[in-house]
């Protein structure tokens, strides 16, 4: 075991970098201790008792900033320092070392560097986004939102100026998107191919796009729009954009189209736009109540699987047989005719959830209208709520970013007598939390305890919206999930189809 | 570069006194007179006691040689090479003013108890929010900051503060000891506990110089005084009279790291040390203190 304590002299770092350089420096391999503190009485005391403590520690002044670090090996030692050294001298302001890196402050900068990005992210208080995103227009870039709270008019505004220049606004409330293979914010890793989405719905598009990625199918671009592009005062703008981008793309073969139904004039510039494309085009507007059928080149799709399955069978010319897994509910009989509670992380799943559970049973929603909105007390019916939307969210992480936070709720559900199931979903990919399963099993575990011991028979069903590429993998999250006793669906729509099983529903459709 | 506000206490200090650089952040400058210190921060800040709020939004692109004299007179402040002009700044007061009215303890405790839960879901780690939710963290110096300051409660809940315990306590440039510190002084003053606060204003003069940060002790000498920043401030008001709990506490969490979220921790246990002492009143009627 190897250690060091180092002072530097009356150095002020601000908390952030210090508090974050601590964190970094502990992750890195072979460390067993680090202390990055300053250099108060109180703090070289505890140096002390840990064996830390050296002349120059014991000196110190409160002014000085202290690091301690403890290492298996020296040269991981070494490592942990050089690391501690390149990062003070850049939360200093200071060029980097080795480092090429630079942080620019204004798009200006970037711009003077003679950088030429192609894609702005802009994640910045709603009330500045327009402005920036104009900048970023400017200077040709496509811009990606991930902002919210801008207005509509701002939206409009900025979105007729990139029409006008044929470039892309994608957003605000953007989470999801993949340019030219790199995913943006919330996205999963998937293979390469011919299919485009134009989605103005982020776990839609990812739910898409896992499928696709499932059945054989490969993406070339992701273009989200922001949910509110099919609003009437918006026009579906950069619907209409994403659509001509990916007409033009000669990669792109088959185009998917995911969002909420929207307004009857929208729909209809859609339609009609969608019916100039040289190319198939899958049209899932989800929770749409018309009947609809395929009519030349569109394709129409009841669900986000469907959507995929139709795209890869118009992509490969060969169709796909959907094989369900058998799962085993012999053992869940006693939840039949009780409610289901659906914990939703992903948006546009809670929503198809809604839309698919809907025809069945009676559902209430925090996404829901009029007889299907979900208020605080309601019982005695199937709940869904999309964790996700601001009232849950309001000064905290999202819930794909931060699980635990459904947690307290599954808790809850998992108390009342009436409550038979709890659908949850996962989200893997770029964006979301490092392993969001591992996050949520012993709190399923408890939950299940917890029914138990009150005699009560509580099912679980998951669904993992992730591929094996993802980084938190796919099949991993799954069987850890299988291993707590959790049934486990394919996809959104097949979770759906098995709550209904369960509690005493039509089976698989 | 425009100053836009100022705190009242830093005009006569600025006449009065030979200021030099003391040190240098993205967002905030700090002149020191070997005993004070004046902060000077950007835009995008908080007003925080003895505070200059400049029309800058960071302080990145500003060489500072410090301990070099700043120059001060009516019409600008000059620092190295950097002048901020002092046209017509807008005077502002960081005193916490004490209350004075007849409170009503059934929506104090209320609130306390919303806060609470506020503080156990939040997503920042720290010490404070191990006290708070009694959990364990694994970081050493959490872990031993978490022990001082149960030490420290246990005496408090005895009526006796004794500072020494978790002063300079934890990481960062204002301790967590000293943010939670400041919470519990926030409540003192604000509820008039003189015999607190005087308490901590005699150790005050009694502690070792390294035990903290000068940034930390000039902290808690406005604190200890009754000067507060705005976010604080406006946290106390919502806790006492109501108000929007939740946006206040979550702009106390833009300061610092962590500094905001240790500062309501201090503010909870203060609160519920006290409204303990008055607890079986609650449900009978609205009592003050």
């Amino acid at each position: 075991m190897e250690k060091r304590t180092l002072i530097y002299k009356n150095r002020y770092v601000d908390s952030v970098s210090l508090m974050s350089l601590g964190s970094k420096v502990k992750k890195e391999e072979g460390i067993i201790e680090a202390v990055v503190a300053m250099a108060t009485d109180m703090n070289k005391e505890i140096l002390a008792l840990v064996g830390l403590a050296t002349d120059e520690s014991t000196d110190a002044s409160a002014n000085d900033l202290l690091i301690a670090v403890v290492a298996e090996e020296l040269s991981q030692l070494e490592a942990a320092f050089e690391l501690i050294e390149s990062s003070l001298a850049s939360s200093g302001g200071k060029t980097k070392g080795k480092d090429s890196s630079k942080v620019y402050r204004q798009i200006e900068q970037v711009i003077e560097d003679d950088i030429k990005p192609t894609v702005a992210i802009i994640s910045i208080p709603g009330k500045y986004a327009a402005r920036e995103t104009k900048k970023a227009l400017k200077y040709g870039m496509d811009v990606l939102i991930f902002s919210d709270n801008m207005t509509i008019e701002e939206e409009v505004e900025v979105k007729t100026l990139a029409a006008h220049q044929h470039q892309l606004v994608m957003g605000p409330d953007c989470g999801t998107a993949v340019i030219g293979g790199v995913g943006l914010c919330f996205a999963n890793e998937v293979t390469r191919g011919d299919i485009g989405i134009v989605a103005a719905s982020g776990t839609g598009a990812q739910e898409v796009m896992v499928q696709i990625d499932r059945l054989g199918g490969g993406i070339t671009d992701v273009i989200g729009t922001g949910g509110r592009d099919l609003h009437i005062s918006v026009g579906g703008l950069m619907m209409l954009e994403g659509l001509r981008r990916l007409e033009e793309d000669e990669q792109t073969k088959v185009i998917v189209c995911v969002s909420k139904p929207p307004a009857n004039e929208v729909k209809n510039k859609i339609l009609q736009r969608v019916k100039q494309i040289n190319k198939p085009v899958v049209i899932c507007f989800l929770g749409n109540k018309e009947v609809v059928t395929d009519e030349g080149n569109i394709h129409y799709a009841s669900s986000l699987f469907e959507a995929a399955k139709i795209a890869v069978e118009l992509s490969t010319n060969q169709s796909i047989e959907v094989k369900h897994e058998d799962q085993d509910l012999t053992l869940y009989e006693e939840v039949k005719g009780k409610y289901a509670v659906g914990l939703y992380c992903g948006g546009t799943l809670c929503y198809e959830a809604l839309d698919q559970l809907g025809k069945n049973f009676e559902v209430k929603s925090n996404l829901g209208h009029g007889e299907q909105e979900y208020q605080k007390n309601d019982e005695s019916v199937h709940i869904l709520l999309d964790l996700g939307d601001d009232e849950y969210t309001n000064g905290r992480p999202h819930p794909m970013i931060e699980p635990t936070l459904r947690n307290d709720k599954i808790l809850e559900y998992a108390q009342r007598n009436e409550v038979g199931v709890v659908l949850l979903d996962f989200e893997l990919g770029y964006g979301s939390h490092n392993d969001p399963v591992g996050e949520t099993i012993l709190t399923i575990m408890e939950a299940k305890k917890l029914a138990a011991n009150n005699q009560r028979t509580l099912a679980f069903v998951g669904y993992v919206c992730g591929t094996n590429k993802d980084k938190q993998g796919y099949e991993r999250s799954v069987n850890a999930l299988k291993s707590a006793g959790v049934l486990v669906a394919k996809s959104n729509l097949e979770a759906c189809q098995l709550v209904s099983s369960l509690v005493g529903g039509s089976t698989h459709e | 570069m425009e100053i836009l506000s100022m705190d009242a206490m830093v005009v006569p200090m600025l006449m009065c006194n030979q200021w030099k650089i003391h040190s240098k952040f993205t967002h905030a400058i700090n002149l020191t007179n070997g005993k004070d210190l004046i902060s000077i921060t950007t835009n995008n800040r908080y007003l925080s006691p003895g505070g200059i709020r400049v029309n800058v939004e960071n302080f990145d692109f500003l060489d500072m040689k410090f301990f070099d004299d700043v120059c001060v007179n009516h019409q600008k402040l000059i620092l190295n090479n950097a002048e901020f002009l002092n046209i017509s700044p807008q005077i502002y007061s960081s005193y916490l003013k004490p209350n004075t009215c007849e409170l009503n303890w059934i929506d104090v405790v209320s609130h306390k108890n919303a806060l609470r839960d506020w503080l156990i879901h939040q997503s920042k780690h720290s010490a404070s929010v191990d006290w708070i939710k009694n959990s364990v963290s694994t970081d050493l110096v959490d872990a031993w900051v978490h022990q001082k300051l149960i030490t420290f409660e246990e005496c408090v809940n005895q009526n006796h503060i004794s500072i020494c315990s978790i002063l300079g306590a934890g990481h960062g440039l204002t301790p967590t000891g000293d943010d939670v510190l400041c919470g519990y002084l926030a409540i003192y003053h604000y509820l008039n506990q003189d015999s607190m606060i005087k308490s901590v204003k005699q150790q005050l003069l009694e502690i070792s110089p390294h035990a903290t940060t000068d940034i930390s002790k000039n902290m808690i000498f406005y604190a200890v005084n009754g000067y507060f920043s705005d976010v604080y401030r406006d946290l106390i008001k919502a806790l006492f009279h109501g108000g929007e709990l939740e946006d206040a506490a979550e702009n106390c969490v833009s300061v610092g790291h962590t500094s905001g979220i240790d500062f309501m921790c201090g503010v909870l246990k203060a609160l519920e040390n006290i409204s303990n002492k008055k607890g079986e009143d609650y449900g009978k009627t609205n009592t003050h203190l």
